[in-house]
Parts: C-alpha cells; structure tokens; sequence
C-alpha cells in the first residue's frame, strides 16, 4: 500500500507524519514524529480513527422548560460509530438538575465509553 | 440607586473575567464580577467542541467543562456575583455604571478590569455584493443558535472564513445532518489550526478551497439561494473567468472578530489601530491608570487558556493597584514590532523584573528566527523554527535582558 502523510493531532505541534503500510493496511513503519505518542496515533488512525464527540441534548428543567444539555463521550471511540451515536443523542431528554459528569449514556454502542454531562444544568 | 464599593470590579464573565477575579481576590482584594448574560462562561457556552485545557488542566475539555472549572472555583470565593447585569458606563473616575432588573446601580472600583471580549466581524465589514436576503450570519451566531437555542438556522451551508470558528461549525453542521458545500478562503493558507482543519473537515469529506471567496450573495423569495465564489489572484483580487455558483441557503461568516471596546474608549482608553484593543503595559494597565484589560476584548486569543493565564495576570495586578502599590520598578521601555510581525501585547515595559510579550505574525514564515534588539544592539537570538498566524506566540524577556534594554526594544523575525 502507498505509504499515507497525516498530520498528528495529539498536541499543537501538529507533526506531519509518514506511515507506511503493510497489505492489510496496518502500519509498519511510522516517520516524522517528535514523540512516541504520534506513533501510537498514526498506527490507530490508518486502522480505526478515534475522536471524541461532542454534541446536545434535550434537558427538562425542573420548572418543565427544555434548554440543550451540552455532553461530550468520556474518551475517544470510533469515528465510523458517531453517526449512530449522534442519531441516539438527538432523541434523547435527560432531567435536570444535572452535574458535570454525570453519565447521560452508560457504554454507548458497547464502545465502553460513555456519554457524560458537560457542565451543571 | 445602590452604590457599592470593591476594590477590583471585574466586568465580563467569561474566562478572563472569571480567572481575573479569581486572582484578584487571592491578592486580597475585595472583588464584584458583572456579566449581563443570565450565566458565567461567556463564549466558552457556546463552544462545546473539546480543544480547552490543554495548559491549564492538562487534559482535554469543552467549553462547557472549562468554564464549569472556574465557576466551581468562584463558588467557593465571596466575590460578588453580578449576573443578567449589563454594564453601561465606566467613568474615567472608575465608576462602573450598571442596570439590571432592580434598576441601576454604581459600582465604585479602586482597579477596573475590562474583560468584555469580543464579537465577530458581518457582512457590512467585508462588504460581499449582491442581494440582502435573509440566510447570511456570522458562524458564532450559527454556533449559539445550534448549542444553546436549539434552532436550525438552514440546511444547506456555505462556511466564508477558515478560522476556528468556521472550521467548528462545519463539523457541527455535519453532525447534526446538514449539508456543509465547502469552506472558501479568501488567503492561500488555512487560518485555523491544523488539528481543526483535518478533524473538523477532512473526517467529513468537507472541500476546503483556499485563494477563492464569495464574491456575490445570490437571492431569491428574500433567502440566499446561491453564492457566486472567485479565485483570487496574489493581490487578493477576483480573478475574471474562475467564477462559480454554488448553490446554498444559507451563508456562514466566519471572517474575523473585534474587540469589543465601546465602554473602554468611554472611559477615556487608548485603543491601538492593530489590535483594536486597549494600549497597555505588562501589568495590563491601559492608558487610564487603574483601569486593566484581558482576554479577547484586548486582543483576540485563539486558545482559553492563554486568557486565564493572561487575565491571571491582569487581576492580580489590578489588586496591587488597589491597594496602592506597583510593579512598576523602572522607566518605560516602549516594545516594537517590524512586519511580518502585526503586533505585541504589551506595548510599554515597566517592569524590570520579567516580562511576556505576546504576538502574531501576519503571514506564515517558515525556518525563520526571533531577534531582539535594543537601539542597535542584540539582545536575544531564538532558534529557527516556523510561524503561523493562527497561533498566538509568547516571548518570556528575562530580567538580565530588560536590564541591558534602552528605551525601546524590538521584536524582528528574519527568515533564514
Ligand atoms: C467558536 C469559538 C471556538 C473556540 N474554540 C476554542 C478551542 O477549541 N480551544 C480554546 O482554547 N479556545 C477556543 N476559543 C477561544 C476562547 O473561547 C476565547 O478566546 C475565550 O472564551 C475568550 O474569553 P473572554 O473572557 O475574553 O471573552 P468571552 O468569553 O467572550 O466573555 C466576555 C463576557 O463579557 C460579557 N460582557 C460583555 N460586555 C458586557 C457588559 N457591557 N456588561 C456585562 N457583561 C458584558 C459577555 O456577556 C461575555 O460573557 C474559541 C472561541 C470561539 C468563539
Ligand atoms: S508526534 Fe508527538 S510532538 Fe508531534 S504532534 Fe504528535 S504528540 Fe505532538
């Protein structure tokens, strides 16, 4: 397979990094990053992108009015599942009150991560 | 009409105005912080993407999350919490003018810090021809109606602009099902950060085309119903025969923003023509002694990390102003810049002890190194490395450095 350029988004350095690939598409070799932590990026990324989501969700208050509930998944999980993830989201309501952290959606898509509440509503 | 008394009153509740009271208090002064929202958090409310905290907390946060950190830090102080309080005016004399539901109220301030930020630059700035229909907004507004107001603003999207904001938003669009066409540059360069450019565009197939912008607003029954967009040649100019048309409803702006400094100027402050913001030294003090200013309505920051640092700094200095003291331990030494630089933060040192200097380049300069020169003498050489101007720098002066310094220093990038 031809060897694919990315840019490591772990931290602001932002490396551009060269991995080259075996017949299955897995990494063989990986050039250009300053740290070992771009390795283990550029390796996930080639096979299985991993992002973090970040989105809405409808919350009751206590009086009754709906306001949004801004939630975030506790880690990175697959990006090919966030399309289903968000479809989840946007028919869900939680209850306020609500606190940073709290879990919105346990094991989402038995990814093992979970949703939680951004911040205290 | 109440009248109070602080030693610090801190107007704006965002993460500069958070982190300055916070600050401020800790130096033992008495504090009131006054946000005319309903909420503190000021911008960050809106941004519930993850990219905040990466300095301050070493991990990644939204928004949301990092605003709920200093919101949970000012619960614990008794700083006086002004909320869905607007302020009107700031008298030269340090009055803080302020209304709300009760009516009015002054705040007399020994130390002021404006922490209002900024807002984001319209169409009537960047003058796009063509018809005025309704469907164009700025990305940030799009951003409040989507995150906050849960409306949906349109369906199918043309982002102007790839600075953060717009790059957020495209992402934002896609999630939610809509359609985003392209994002359109007006500069050869991408003007939001690299992670931003590949997580937010590339992961949704979402064309970005530099050197092109949109060159007319196309109408029809009163909403957009197309955008005509033009390469640009090096001057930035249309060039004839590369027009397109793309069809869309809606067109988002994400082109800039300004500081936000009607009340400053009303109270007598010094703006600089770069920045937009107030003129100030390194305590953060602004033309009007006593009167300090940080985060973006000082000039805009790409990263909320770097306002709580520097509005830390800005709080901290307005508590020793108002308990009479100063850190002003020399004669001024004014701070220059030469192009590619566009400007520094501050403009005077006082200090004798260390000072930051912030500062953008105006256009992206590969292998190229910092110099530091005094009237003629070299006093700092950095390392050879790139600069873009959508990261915000930072040059630590140490104090053996501004004891050597004349009058004026001046900040030079020569590409090698
Ligand atoms: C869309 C977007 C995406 C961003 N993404 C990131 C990111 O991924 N990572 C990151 O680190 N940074 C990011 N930033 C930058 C960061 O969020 C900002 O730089 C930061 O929030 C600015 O803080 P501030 O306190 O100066 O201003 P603001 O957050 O704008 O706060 C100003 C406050 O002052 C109040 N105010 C103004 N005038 C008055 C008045 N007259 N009376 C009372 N109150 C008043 C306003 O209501 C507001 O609450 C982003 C910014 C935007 C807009
Ligand atoms: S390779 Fe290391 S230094 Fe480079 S961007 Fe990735 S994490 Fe940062």
């Amino acid at each position: 397979m031809n060897p694919k350029e990315l840019v490591c988004t772990v931290c602001p350095n932002s490396c551009n990094v060269t991995v080259e690939r075996n017949g299955k598409g897995e990494a063989v070799k990986v050039t250009g990053n300053r740290c070992p932590r771009g390795e283990a990026f550029a390796k996930q990324e080639v096979t299985c992108p991993m992002r973090v989501i970040t989105s809405t969700v409808l919350l009751r208050g206590e009086d009754g009015r709906e306001a949004l509930l801004p939630v975030r998944s506790s880690e990175a999980f697959a990006l090919s599942k966030h399309a289903r993830t968000m479809e989840l989201l946007r028919h869900m309501t939680v209850r306020a009150p609500v606190k940073m952290g709290d879990i919105v959606v346990r094991n989402v898509l038995d990814t093992g991560v979970d949703i939680i509440a951004s911040c205290d509503s | 009409m109440n009248e109070f008394l602080f030693d610090v009153v801190v107007i704006g509740g965002g993460p500069a105005g958070m982190a300055a009271a916070i600050e401020a208090r800790k130096n033992g002064a008495s504090v009131a912080l006054v946000e005319r929202n309903p909420r503190l958090g000021g911008i960050l409310l809106q941004c519930i993407h993850s990219g905040f905290g990466l300095k301050c907390f070493k991990q990644e946060l939204t928004g949301p999350e990092y605003a709920q950190r200093f919101i949970n830090q000012l619960d614990e102080t008794d700083i006086q919490v002004f909320l869905s309080t607007m302020v009107l005016q700031i008298t030269k004399d340090k009055k803080v003018v302020c209304m709300n539901e009760k009516g009015i109220s002054v705040l007399n301030a020994k130390a002021v810090v404006l922490a209002m930020g900024c807002r984001e630059r319209t169409r009537g700035e960047i003058k796009i021809p063509g018809d005025r229909c309704a469907g164009v907004l700025t990305a940030g507004l799009a951003q409040h109606y989507i995150n906050i107001d849960n409306y949906c603003p349109g369906h199918k999207f043309v982002i102007l602009g790839s600075g953060d904001i717009g790059l957020i938003m495209a992402r934002r669009l896609s999630l939610e099902g809509m359609t985003v066409q392209g994002v359109y540059e007006l500069m050869p360069y991408p003007n939001g950060l690299t992670r931003n450019i590949k997580n937010c565009l590339e992961d949704f197939g979402i064309p970005l085309h530099l050197s092109t912008t949109v060159t007319r607003v196309i109408g029809k029954n009163g909403r957009v119903a197309a955008v005509e967009v033009t390469k640009v040649d090096e001057k930035l100019q249309p060039v004839e025969g590369t027009s397109e048309i793309v069809p869309c409803d809606t067109l988002l702006l994400s082109v800039g923003l300004v500081p936000e400094n009607e009340l400053s100027s009303g109270a007598g402050v010094a703006l600089s023509p770069r920045t937009h913001g107030a003129v100030v030294n390194d305590s953060l003090q602004t033309s009007v002694p006593g009167i300090f200013a940080c985060g973006n309505v000082l000039h805009v920051h790409d990263l909320a990390d770097n306002v709580t640092a520097e509005a830390q700094h800005a709080g901290a200095c307005a508590a020793v102003f108002a308990k009479g003291g100063s850190r002003e331990d020399g004669a001024a030494i004014a701070v220059n810049c030469e192009d590619p630089i566009g400007y520094t933060v501050p403009s005077t040192i006082c200090s004798r002890e260390k000072a930051s200097v912030l500062f953008r380049v105006r256009r992206p300069v590969e292998n190229a190194r910092m110099v530091v020169t005094s009237e003629g003498n070299v006093l700092l050489q950095g390392k050879l490395r790139k600069y873009i101007p959508s990261i915000m720098e930072e040059l630590v002066l140490p104090s053996a450095i501004l004891q050597k310094a004349g009058s004026e220093i001046t900040l030079q990038i020569e590409s090698v």
